[in-house]
């Protein structure tokens, strides 16, 4: 964990939650796990205060705690929830954006509630809803809102449009339940697990075998403690979560999340896990507590650059279709790998392909328009059929799928194994992504004789200055110059190859040579340095004009600071406003970057 | 191999022995290598037995004749591809010239000779005849006086002193190939001819849709279609504009002129005609090829598209320099490679990254960016609406501390920290004024 993200994470909670809580955490992220009285020595506070400031950071997910069997509370930072903190504006947005205002509203609660039972966030809602719904009359999913919700009766009828909402936003994997669980940390779940597996473990095997028995035991069970999925199999015969991929024996394709979804609990091995709650039998039970699943907003994400991409490259009606085929996999791809920790990076498993359906695409590319202002439900796309008639894809469609599958982008290929059907490969989509931002960062530091370098390096590996020279057709003297500049930033490296013994300088081979995950990492921990400084130059504004501030704060001022306060006082107020504004701009933007270089 | 005597050249026969007789032989010998063989082949013993000079194919005598002939200097020796040694005739008249020179001058010069047009550099000299410095240096100093080698000088090293027989030209490898003048890398020429090339294959790349209705709704940008109706006929006007394509590439000459004079535009007057160019492109929508189209323009195509406009005022160009400076544009991103044939047999074709729409508003902004540089006023505003159209804007670039040279010194409560950070103060004034530009001026 490096230091600049620890520094982001608790200046993080520190602009959310206040200073004292960011003192507690930042404490827990330096030293490590603590119990809460050796937590309190080191914070020189209270052993009462530190006790309510873990309950709420708990509370909000920021920090593990675990139990031992002697009853020892122990207590541990969890950096990736602190850094989500960074993300409820563009989580906002891109819900809104795709699901519309019942949806938004429903993550808004969340948002403020952490986590929340279903039930809460049904009723909650309504009245969250209707006092947004008049002020962003403007937006974009206006119409179809504006009609059901604005004008539903606020009586205790279930309300169809949130109803809608939450299935969608479970079937997008977007809330996802809270288990007891997601409250430690994966090293302890795995030892409380083992315990028991051990205690109930029965098996004839011997050796090797009743180890590798054992393991997958474990496995097995981890994967039940940690489950996020909400299991919607169960839920009746109005539950019209999409059946589409029945559309011929889907189920047969492997799909990692395939096997949670249609059997999540219907599992009777000898090891009974304790739900963190009991029952999920049922469809959104009203006591199923879920929260957000922030990794699924990097598929949002993701998802809206990539057609933006499209959009640059081939134009507004292939973006379209492709939009399309994007929103109809979303709900069956994987959670993207979360490694905040900057680890080696993993292989990327062959899960992040998912197929589409052409006779599903039609039907959805038919409902485009009003496809495009449903705020709700998504439902009547079944089967690919609709009122019996199956789709066909126009032949302006089938071209842009055509053109989509086309080098060197490869936005779309045909499956190979059925010919109507179309994967997106996501990985090597992702690299594309990540290398075109790169290179973007590298364009506005250096100028475009650096990236035709680091391109030529990407794509031919390592290259001495001579060779280098001769392809980016660059003087030698340019080149050089460039050459020095990036890797003094650490965008190039030399590796020196001595020819003898002796290495001596006249007799070694200079290979430059760039490696992009290196500098994927280096860029990640800029950028959370970037953020960091960000937010403290805010707080460095705040002090400055922060009599200002305090005044324009109190309870006779508040509201009537136009009334109240001097000219002067508010032209540095609102100077003051802006620059926290284009501050969090930048954050935003930076994030953005982060998205990009960790989350795809 | 009875014929032999009889069809031999008048020599003295199989038991010529003598010094006269190996005279003769020789002469013969080399006489009939000059008919047979011109001055770059490189002689393998078969080819010289071949010629039935020499009696009996007695490789003693040819050997002997040979060396006689080196000593002559008319026969160089040679190492052969396939192992083994060659020898290379020698004329008469550069064979002189040895004569006139000292055993080290014309070591030296027989160096120089053998590297041809790739030059000598002086180390290599010295390395090969393992002479001397001095001796090196005094015989290339009386070579030159003689006016038998000129001094050269290459791209790749131009610290090097480098020799070339002083009736031959360096070869591409030392003077840089096309994009070199006079050994240094000619920029304008790349960049100029990178942008007529990105122009030709846009031109190319696209499929022009000329719909009335847009043009009657006065559609104002070629990238938005959303009005387009799905139905328009895509495929009936793919078929319609294919036509028209094939005749503009069957009868690349009707547009020679046209598209030339587009060149000079560019070339020498850009800013006066791009806002007129604009302004009528604007009309015109450019949507993808379907997939499998097969006529994008190919290296020999390009490469001849140069040749025939004459864009290069220095002449010829080659296709190998065209596909370099194509192989640069791939990585600038401005063009794609597309395989006509998934094996690769079928040239590989060009295909432009941004339609010709884009890439005049491209250079028109270019071109208002440069001027306002001149100016030094609302540059900021041109790069702010650069920086805007690009995709996917922001993070790290914009920020003081994505340029900062002290980023990493700076830390909270170390001597630079963003407390006392004066970027940050340079950073809000400046965005300050942005913003105002922007609300200013939205149109242009
Ligand atoms: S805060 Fe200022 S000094 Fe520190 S890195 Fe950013 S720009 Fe540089």
């Amino acid at each position: 964990m490096s230091k600049s993200l620890a520094e982001l994470c608790s200046l993080l909670i520190e602009d959310n939650y206040g200073e004292f809580y960011a003192h507690i955490f930042a404490t827990l992220l330096s030293h490590g796990r603590l119990l809460a009285l050796q937590l309190a020595l080191k914070c020189h506070l209270p052993l009462r205060q530190i006790q309510h400031g873990l309950a709420v950071l708990v509370q909000a997910g920021l920090v593990f705690h675990h139990t031992t069997s002697e009853g020892r509370t122990s207590y541990e930072a969890n950096p990736r929830n602190a850094y989500d903190l960074v993300r409820p504006g563009r989580t906002l947005e891109l819900v809104q954006k795709r699901f519309g205002r019942a949806a938004s509203a429903i993550v808004t609660q969340l948002l403020l509630l952490g986590h929340a039972p279903v039930g809460q966030l049904k009723t909650v809602n309504r009245t969250a809803n209707e006092s947004t719904t008049v002020q962003d009359h403007d937006i974009e999913n206006d119409r179809a809102n504006s009609t059901s919700i604005v004008g539903s009766p606020a009586e205790d009828r279930p309300d169809v449009e949130i109803d809608n909402a939450l299935r969608e936003l479970c079937t997008h994997g977007l809330i996802c339940r809270v288990r007891e669980a997601h409250f430690r940390t994966e090293a302890d779940t795995r030892q409380l697990v083992e315990e028991k597996v051990h205690n109930s473990f029965r098996s004839t095997a011997k050796g090797t075998k009743l180890k590798e028995e054992f393991a997958e035991k474990v496995e097995e069970a981890i994967e039940k403690e940690v489950d996020i999925c909400i299991n919607f199999r169960k839920s009746g015969p109005e539950n019209m979560i999409p059946q589409k991929r029945k559309l011929d024996d889907a189920d047969n394709i492997p799909n990692p999340k395939r096997p949670k979804l249609s059997n999540g609990v219907a599992t009777n091995e000898g090891f009974d896990p304790t739900y963190f709650v009991g029952d999920d039998t049922n469809f959104l039970n009203d006591s199923l507590v879920v929260r957000l699943n922030y990794a699924r907003i990097a598929v949002l994400f993701r998802n809206s650059r990539l057609v933006s991409l499209v959009t640059a490259i081939y134009g507004k009606s292939f973006s379209r279709t492709y939009e399309a085929i994007l929103h109809q996999l979303e709900p069956d791809l994987p959670d993207p790998k979360e490694n905040i920790s900057l680890g080696p990076e993993q292989e990327r498993s062959p899960g992040t392909t998912s197929e589409v359906d052409e006779a599903l695409l039609a039907q959805d590319l038919a409902h485009h328009e009003t496809y495009k202002e449903h705020s709700g439900s998504p439902w009547r796309r079944v089967n690919g059929y609709v009122n019996g008639i199956k789709h066909q894809l126009t032949p302006e469609a089938r071209s842009h799928l055509e053109v989509l599958c086309q080098e060197p982008y490869r936005f779309l290929s045909r499956s190979l194994e059925y010919p109507d059907r179309y994967v997106v490969e996501y990985s090597p989509l992702s690299i594309h992504l990540r290398n075109a931002e790169i290179f973007r960062i590298i364009f506005a530091r250096f100028d475009k004789y650096a990236v035709r370098i680091i391109r030529v390096l990407l794509d031919k590996g390592k290259l001495d200055e001579k060779h280098l020279q001769e392809t980016v057709l660059m003087s030698a003297k340019e080149l050089r110059q460039i050459l020095a500049m990036l890797q003094q930033a650490g965008y190039l490296e030399l590796q020196e190859v001595p020819r003898e013994a002796q290495r001596q300088p006249s007799r070694t081979i200079y290979l430059w040579f760039y490696d992009p995950d290196r500098v994927r990492k280096m860029l990640i921990e800029n950028t959370y340095k970037c953020m960091a400084r960000c937010f403290q130059r805010m707080k460095v504004e705040r002090d400055k004009i922060r009599s200002t501030i305090e005044k324009s704060e109190r309870s006779d001022v508040k509201g009537k600071e136009e009334k109240l306060l001097a000219r002067a006082e508010l032209e540095v107020l609102k100077g003051w406003r802006r620059k926290e504004e284009w501050l969090l701009g930048e954050v935003g933007r930076l994030d953005e970057l982060i998205f990009v270089l960790r989350d795809f | 191999m009875a014929p032999k005597k009889s069809t031999a050249p008048p020599t003295p026969g199989p038991s010529a022995s003598t010094a006269k007789d190996l005279r003769v032989l020789t002469v013969n010998l080399y006489n009939w290598c000059r008919v047979n063989y011109d001055e770059e082949h490189i002689l393998s013993q078969q080819d010289l037995l071949a010629g039935d000079v020499i009696p009996n194919k007695d490789p003693n005598l040819l050997l002997a004749a040979t060396q006689s002939l080196i000593n002559d200097r008319l026969f160089r020796t040679h190492d052969l591809r396939s192992g083994g040694i060659g020898w290379k005739i020698v004329s008469h008249v550069s064979a002189q010239k040895y004569k006139d020179l000292s055993s080290d001058e014309s070591l030296v010069y027989s160096v120089i000779e053998s590297l041809g047009r790739a030059g000598a550099w002086v180390k290599t000299i010295k390395g090969k005849l393992n002479l001397h410095q001095k001796n090196v240096d005094q015989s290339i100093k009386t070579l030159l006086q003689r006016g038998y080698i000129k001094s050269m000088s290459t791209v790749k090293f131009p610290q090097r002193k480098m020799y070339i027989l002083a009736g031959l030209q360096p070869g591409e490898d030392a003077t840089g190939g096309a994009w070199f003048t006079d050994g240094v890398l000619d920029h304008e020429l790349l960049e100029e001819l990178a942008r007529t090339l990105e122009r030709r294959i846009s031109d190319l790349s696209w499929n022009q849709i000329t719909h009335p209705a847009a043009e009657s709704t006065g559609l104002k940008l070629g990238v938005s279609q959303k009005r387009k109706s799905p139905d328009d006929g895509f495929d009936s006007t793919i078929k319609d504009k294919g036509k028209v394509r094939r005749m503009d590439t069957d009868n690349a000459g009707d547009e020679l002129p046209s598209s030339s004079n587009a060149h000079a535009d560019v070339q020498h007057r850009p800013t006066s005609k791009n806002q007129h160019v604009s302004g009528t492109l604007l009309e015109k929508i450019y949507v993808p090829y379907p997939a499998g189209y097969s006529k994008y323009p190919t290296l020999k195509y390009l490469t001849d598209f140069v040749n025939d406009n004459k864009i290069i005022q220095s002449g010829k160009i080659t296709e190998n320099n065209i596909s370099q400076l194509l192989e640069v544009m791939v990585y600038d991103d401005k063009i794609t490679k597309i395989k006509a044939t998934p094996d690769g047999s079928a040239p590989t074709m060009y295909k432009a990254r941004k339609n010709p729409t884009q890439i005049v508003a491209d250079w028109d902004l270019a071109e208002r960016l440069r001027d306002t540089t001149r100016a030094n006023d609302g540059a900021m505003k041109v790069a702010r609406e650069r920086e805007l159209r690009k995709l996917g804007t922001g993070g790290m670039t914009e920020i003081p501390c994505g340029r900062c040279p002290v980023f990493d010194m700076c830390e909270v409560g170390g001597p630079v920290n963003p407390g006392n950070c004066e970027y940050f103060e340079e950073w809000f004034l400046k965005i300050e004024s942005t913003q105002i530009d922007q609300e200013e001026s939205l149109v242009w």
